[in-house]
């Protein structure tokens, strides 16, 4: 079995996974809704420009908001000063626009130089991105889902009954291109900014290949190049799926009824049938005046709250094969490797944890202070 | 608050909110809960460290001593007081220490990309003390030395720039009230009563007296090339949070502040300068911004079009949904300020409401869970997108009630009912959930979050 195939059957049992969860839609990837009572989205063309006046005079921007008139002495809307051209500011360099202007459309403008295989991209995601998304995309613990989700739109839970929406790339997502921007700076969440733009292409085309994206009518194969031409050749199974809202005219609205606007017989009352109160730190149901004292914070604590800020996101659920806490299984090795060899990979780093596990404002004193606590709550 | 699985939940949907809730429910033994409510106190290393020890006051502490009530003279008139300056920056009272922001720990898999609640039963007029604004944060909080903060404006304009603080500040000021929001405010309860608690059900609200610069005169100074339709704003945080503003919203009302409540931002909400866009969705007024980008055609990047847009049952999604319809809530009582102890009488209810499209006009309030309501009274000015207070005075007869409020602005637009708002949205759309809130009081004061729908 080649490593693509591999990887691809692995992935499809993630996806088979998660449409069983699907309830109650016909709606398969690729479709608009068969009802389609609503006008695509065009990025090239925003319909809702300019200020109008509605039915009471008033005058209405295009987010339906009213635009007061500039009247004097009234500081909404209108500037004190206006016109005043100081020029204050310096003129960056060209060195200094290229540094920072790194948005993409999703006509693909912006995207920079740069290629990476899929086969290549799929090892950098492992490395980079399998801790919370899984080595499939298909998530770990609760952190975001990146593959699956087709067919699962239309579905509407009620009070937690139902499976809801799985909205993933492949489900939701309309253009692929804005993407790049967002890895570019916003991920890995713990250490940002810090991929190249060939990774960032390669990641991009690991992910279209799990979602089973096919461009121009071909598969993505795991030595199929990634690079800017090819990203704006790709479309998305939901590109048509949103709809600009006209906020001129809120499709959510009420009625000022004033009486017998209901009629009791024929509603329900419902109560909080998952009574997430108490989960609500500290309690609700507080008298005002009337508290204790707070409980004195130990060392033990301080390691403990840093170790939930910092490391429990991977640590408490084993993602990328992080020995959970509390599992003795997975430490009887470890500790018996001697403290040392823990705080060292703690501080530097090992396999599929980063330096400090990404919280690089951490001092070293304080990691240890963590893997202590991780060593004896584990034992 | 254990650690397992089941509650590491990011929680980006409401499906798995709702799901980490049951499970966190499950895992909580009964008794534990019901002590919990009973004892009616509680506070967590979190909150505690947050007060600070010299903050505590015991429960005994908050005793009254006879001695100090009339006829007796109270003696804290008898001797000196501490100095005057022994908090240079100043403190609220120790028995207001319970006072506080709040997270609700299932929610996030992390206390970096997570929100925190501000307090509205324990607010009192329009305006959030900067310790209390919520926060949402996608990469945790960043501090920025102000010397180092740099703000580039670039692409469509006459004159790109950098600006420094000292830049930005030399610029004609205006200071306005507005309040301030995540679209996810009240998201938990769409798919029926999910959370026993105004703090929680609506305090991703906070309102504030901003100061700062228009970006209107800026763009006087620098100049807008014809053409430019649309702006991009940029963080320089780790999530660099960025989202596509249209011109008509930059050149109405839109500004760069760099200060809040007459003091400089706190790191939570942005210091030193972030965009403000009055009335809109928060996670578009970019915090710890570094730059601004002008084009002729939006960016559709992820916040815009997979987060933050309402999806609805037929399977399609609203996408650009900005601004905040008129909504409200009412905060006195509310499932943590109740009516226990209190006898039948004259009594008030109190709320806030809220508009991005412009004033509040009218709030009604409803006693029978929605089949009759009356106009409350507006208690302080009727400012355009900022919390606007009210009030409704009436004779409890001790009865079991069912209260809620619900506002209009002044464009007309009514906030919905439950039952309204589930026939136009369905359940999955998550943001902008503006259904009137629900409070059911009980004979014996208690309140709790209740929803009607139709049978």
């Amino acid at each position: 079995m080649s490593k693509s195939v591999m990887r691809k059957s692995i992935g499809m049992v993630a996806v088979a996974a998660l449409s069983a969860l699907a309830l109650g839609s016909s709606l398969q990837a690729g479709e608009t809704p068969a009802k389609a009572s609503y006008t695509p989205a065009d990025p090239d063309h925003y319909p809702f420009r300019g200020i109008v006046t509605n039915k009471k005079g008033q005058k209405i921007n295009v987010d339906g908001a009213v635009v007061r008139p500039a009247i004097e002495g009234d500081l909404i809307n209108h500037s004190p000063v206006t016109g005043y051209k100081p020029h204050l500011g310096t003129k960056p360099t060209q060195e200094m626009i290229d540094a920072w202007n790194v948005d993409v459309r999703p006509d693909g403008k912006g995207l920079p130089p740069g290629k990476m295989t899929v086969e290549q991209g799929s090892e950098v995601f492992a490395k980079n991105c399998a801790m919370c998304h899984g080595e499939f995309g298909e998530g770990s613990g609760k952190n975001p889902v990146l593959v699956g989700g087709q067919g699962t739109l239309k579905n509407q839970a009620h009070n937690g009954g139902e499976e809801g929406p799985e909205k993933t790339l492949g489900s939701y997502a309309s253009y692929i291109a804005p993407y790049f921007w967002y890895i570019k700076v916003a991920m890995p969440l713990p250490t940002p900014k810090s991929l190249s733009d060939d990774e960032v292409y390669g990641i991009l085309g690991y992910l279209l290949q799990l979602n089973e994206i096919e461009v121009n009518g071909k598969e993505i194969e795991d030595d199929t190049v990634i690079d800017a031409a090819f990203i704006k050749s790709v479309h998305l199974p939901n590109e048509k799926g949103f709809e600009y809202n006209d906020l001129r005219h809120p499709y959510s609205h009420g009625n000022r009824c004033m009486k017998d606007c209901i009629d009791p017989k024929k509603v329900k009352v419902m109560h909080i049938g998952v009574d997430a109160t108490d989960s609500i730190v500290p309690s609700v149901q507080v008298p005002r005046y009337n508290m204790e004292e707070p409980k004195k914070k130990s060392g033990g604590n301080a390691a403990q709250s840093d170790y939930k800020a910092s490391c429990a996101a991977c640590h408490d659920s084993g993602a990328a094969g992080a020995p959970v806490v509390g599992e003795k299984g997975d430490w009887t090795a470890r500790i018996k490797a001697g403290n040392d060899t823990l705080y060292t990979h703690a501080i530097k780093g090992f396999n599929g944890m980063p330096p400090k596990g990404g919280a690089m404002s951490l001092k070293d004193d304080q990691v240890k202070a963590i893997v202590d606590y991780m060593v004896h709550a584990s034992k | 608050m254990n650690n397992s699985k089941e509650n590491l939940s990011y929680a980006p949907s409401v499906a798995e909110s709702i799901d980490s809730a049951v499970q966190t429910q499950e895992s909580l033994p009964q008794e534990t809960r019901r002590n919990f409510l009973k004892r009616g106190v509680s506070l967590s290393v979190g909150a505690a460290a947050a007060m600070g020890g010299a903050m505590s006051v015991s429960a005994e502490g908050f005793k009254p001593d006879p001695e100090n009530l009339p006829p007796h003279i109270a003696k804290w008139g008898k001797s000196w007081g501490r100095d005057a300056n022994t908090h240079p920056y100043g403190i609220p009272s120790k028995y207001e220490a319970n006072v506080v922001r709040r997270i609700v720990p299932w929610l996030t898999a992390d206390q970096k990309a997570t929100v925190v609640f501000t307090p509205w039963q324990d607010i009192e007029g329009t305006v959030t003390p900067n310790g209390l604004h919520f926060i949402r944060t996608h990469g945790g909080v960043v501090d920025i030395n102000p010397l180092e903060w740099r703000l580039m404006i670039h692409g469509m304009v006459d004159r790109p720039v950098i600006l420094t603080l000292e830049d930005l500040k030399r610029y004609p000021s205006v200071t306005r009230q507005h309040f301030f929001s995540c679209p996810a405010n009240s998201a938990m309860e769409s798919r029926g009563p999910g959370l026993d608690s105004v703090q929680a059900t609506h305090g991703m609200l906070s309102c504030s007296v901003y100061t700062g610069v228009e970006l209107k005169t800026i763009l006087d100074d620098i100049g807008l090339k014809e053409g430019a339709k649309w702006m991009f704003s940029e963080g320089s945080d780790p999530a660099s949070v960025g989202r596509s503003v249209p011109i008509e919203k930059v050149l109405d009302d839109a500004m760069l502040v760099y200060a809040m409540n007459g003091e400089a931002l706190r790191p939570e909400n942005g210091y030193p300068v972030r965009l403000l866009l009055p009335g809109w969705e928060g996670v578009l007024q970019t915090k710890w911004l570094r730059r601004l980008k002008f084009d002729d055609k939006a960016w559709w990047v992820r916040e815009e079009n997979t987060k933050y847009t309402e999806l609805l049952p037929d399977g399609h999604a609203k996408m650009f949904n900005w601004v905040f319809e008129s909504d409200s809530v009412i905060t006195t009582p509310c499932p943590e300020r109740d009516w226990q102890g209190m006898k039948a009488g004259p009594m008030k209810i109190a709320g806030i409401a809220w508009s991005g499209r412009g004033k509040v006009e009218h709030v009604d309030v409803t006693l029978d869970g929605g089949k009759t309501w009356k106009e409350a009274t507006i208690t302080s000015e009727k400012l355009p997108k900022s919390v606007t207070r009210f009030e409704f005075f009436f004779e409890w007869d001790g009865k079991p009630m069912m209260i809620g409020s619900r506002s209009t602005d002044e464009t007309g637009y009514t906030q919905p009912s439950e039952q309204e708002l589930l026939e136009q949205k369905g359940t999955e759309f998550i943001y902008h959930r503006n259904a009137v809130q629900l409070w059911e009081v009980s004979a014996n004061g208690e309140v709790h979050n209740v929803q009607i729908r139709n049978a």
